[in-house]
Parts: structure tokens; sequence; C-alpha cells
């Protein structure tokens, strides 16, 4: 990779602006896939796949320190579908090994589009993070979690694209009130099994 | 060989401004983190390498419910000209709402952050160094309300080239850190 080197510049100066210097750095690539150090999971399978993502046919899925010193954002993709039914995705954010299930501490907000012209909004509050929507044919979820291993308040933005109500357009904000660090995160289903692909990106910078 | 997709670009230069107490540094891996500023301007971070770029901002802001707003500049100058449309989608527990504008604004927002620190937005900017026009589209989390979803699409209808662009709000100091990434084309 070659360095990339300062250049002259001379940013504007005027009452109230300051600039700063710039550092030499090396050019970095952006997205960095994070191995989980350890998994856990109920049902029938989870495994560490050979570069870092994990593939599952579970009830629930743990992935174990994703979330480090390393990074302050991560973005999280997964494939998925349920086994039988149309059953949202959860999660909870974790730190070694234990899910934080504070009462109402995970505020989700939803925006949907389905069927041509149907546009809801819908609020809840919960021990547990709603990100996404599920049926029983192929779903994805581009998720970004911002500053989980902080200790403050971690945010949560999920897209998914899912197959419930034949397409859905499914987008999740939520927030966590918690000032914790987590190093981790469960996901599971509301009911029944999910089947798929995870894989957390660590954002080099962010 | 598979290549990296996305590559983390260091600013050759930033300026930043505020009511006093305003602070911001470029860390050692080219991402910036700023304090308590009215603007944020970082300078070379568009260029012919990359069409389209990832912006990736979180952070809070000491008023609640203000708009995070981005104006392209060109050799340290920002567009400050009503020459901004953009169209926002926003849930707010049951309410949808949406609000355009077609012309006659000077910024192009890319959020709405609430006073507390969980706020973030993964902003995606399309051809802004090309001599053409410039499309953005910004989805994000809001702490406002405790948790608010706000998207916003956004055009910058000048024919012309920039190499760098400008954070700021009109109300309010925001905190945070922000990192920009090319997309390998």
């Amino acid at each position: 990779m070659p360095l990339v080197t300062s250049r002259a510049n001379s940013p504007a100066y005027g009452l109230g602006w300051s600039a700063a210097s710039v550092p030499e750095v090396e050019e970095l690539g952006g997205m960095v896939l994070v191995t989980p150090t350890s998994i856990a999971y109920s049902g029938t399978s989870a495994s560490i796949g050979a570069n870092g993502s994990v593939t599952f046919n579970c009830t629930s899925l743990s992935l174990n320190g994703v979330f480090n010193s390393n990074y302050d954002n991560y973005l999280i993709s997964i494939r998925r579908k349920n086994q039988i039914g149309d059953y949202a995705l959860r999660a909870r954010l974790r730190q070694s090994g234990v899910d934080d299930q504070t009462t109402n501490s995970y505020a989700s907000q939803v925006l949907y589009a389905y069927n041509n012209a149907n546009v809801a909004a819908s609020r809840s509050t919960n021990n547990y993070a709603d990100i996404g929507n599920a049926d029983a044919i192929e779903n994805g979820d581009t998720l970004s979690v911002f500053g989980p291993y902080l200790a403050q308040p971690t945010a949560l933005r999920s897209m998914t694209g899912s197959s419930e109500l034949g397409p859905l357009i499914s987008n999740w904000v939520v927030t966590h009130n918690q000032s914790a660090s987590y190093d981790g995160i469960t996901i599971f289903p509301g009911f029944s099994s999910i089947i798929g692909l995870i894989a957390v990106y660590g954002l080099v910078g962010a | 060989m598979s290549k990296n997709g996305l590559h983390l670009i260091t600013p050759l230069s930033i300026a930043y401004n505020g009511g006093g107490s305003q602070t911001a540094t470029i860390d050692g891996n080219g991402s910036v983190v700023f304090q308590n500023c009215w603007s944020v301007s970082l300078n070379g971070v568009f260029s012919e390498d990359y069409d389209n770029y990832m912006i990736v901002k979180s952070g809070n802001i000491s008023s609640e419910y203000v708009i995070t707003g981005f104006r392209p500049r060109s050799s340290g100058v920002d567009d400050t000209e009503t020459n901004y449309r953009w169209q926002r989608l926003a849930a707010v527990g049951v309410v949808v709402a949406g609000q355009g504008q077609t012309s006659g604004t000077t910024i192009a927002p890319i959020g709405s952050w609430g006073s507390n620190i969980n706020n973030g937005d993964v902003v995606y900017v399309y051809g802004p160094y090309l001599t053409q026009t410039t499309a953005l589209r910004s989805v994000g989390v809001s702490s406002y309300d405790s948790v608010s979803l706000w998207d916003f699409a956004s055009m910058h209808n000048l024919t012309a080239s920039y190499d760098g662009f400008t954070l700021l709000n009109a109300v309010s100091e925001i905190s945070g850190r922000i990192a920009v990434y090319g997309m390998r084309k």
C-alpha cells in the first residue's frame, strides 16, 4: 500500500476559524471483516467460516468479541430466512457472553413500505431491539451499529429487504439507552428458527 | 485478485469553527473527531480516484432536533448559494412525514440529530469530483424523541467539481466523528 503524504495546502483562516495539520498515514482498506472470538447458539447449527462470517440454522445466535476498541462503528450484513412464518428479527447487545436484557432499554422505530402505496410506522420499547422483518423465503439486512464498544448509548440503523408481504421495504432504527460497553451481539427471531449467514465489518477510522 | 472495495480517505487538511470551545483533529486512521463545532470542513477527500463515496458520521448535538447539512467545496471554498434541492422522509412514532424543497436552499440536509450521543448516519455521495451535478442519499438514526428515523435525498445542481465538503448546522454545536470512504470503481 502506498504512503499518502501530506501536501501543501492553505486552508482559509478567518475570525473564529482554526485549521489542523495532516499526519502522514498509510492508505487503509475501509472495512474489515471481524471474526468472532467465539459464538454460542441454540438450535441446529452455527459455525464460523474461514473468512470470519457465520452460517447458522438456529433459534438464537450470539457473536462474541466482534466489537472492540479498534472501531467505533460497524456494518453487519445478514442474509436469512425463517424456518416457518413471518416473524421479526430481534437483537440484543452483549458483554462477556451476557446479553443486556434491561427492561425497556431498547427503543425501536420502524418505517414500512409494501403493497404499492402502503406506508406505515410504529414504535416499541422492549428488552430487545427489532431490526428486521422476515418470511420463509430469502431476506436481507444491512445493519449499521454506532458506538457499541464505547461506554455510551448505542444506535442501530437497519435496512431490510423482506419477502414478508411480498416484498417489503422496512427501515428500522434503534436506540439503546445504557451507557455501557458491549463486545458482541445476539440475533434471534420472534419465533421459530432462522437460517442464513451473518458478517460483521468494522469500519476503519469510524 | 480481490481488492479492497472501500478506502478510508485522509483529508489533506481540515478547517472548523465554533463558539470558542471547538476542536477538531484528524486521527491516525484518517477520520476526523470534532467537538463543539458549528462546522467542520474536510478538504481533499474527493478526487479522481473515485466516483462515489460513503461517509459515516456519528455523534450528538447540543440542542434537540437539529439538521446536519452538507455543502461541497472546492479549494477550500464552500458553495453557499441556493443550488440545493432535497427530499426528506421521517418516521417519529406512528407519524410518517415527507418534506421536499425543490429550489432555493443553501445546504443539503444529511441527518437530523438529537441531544443524546447515539445518532448516526451513512451518507452516499455520487459524483462530487466529476464535473456534473452531485447526488446524495443519507440514511440515519436519531435520538430525537428517544428514537426516530430520518432519510434524505439531496441534489446539488451545479455542474462543477468539488474536492471536499463542509458538515454544518444552523443553530447548534455538533460533536462526533466523521469518516470518508472512497468506493473503488
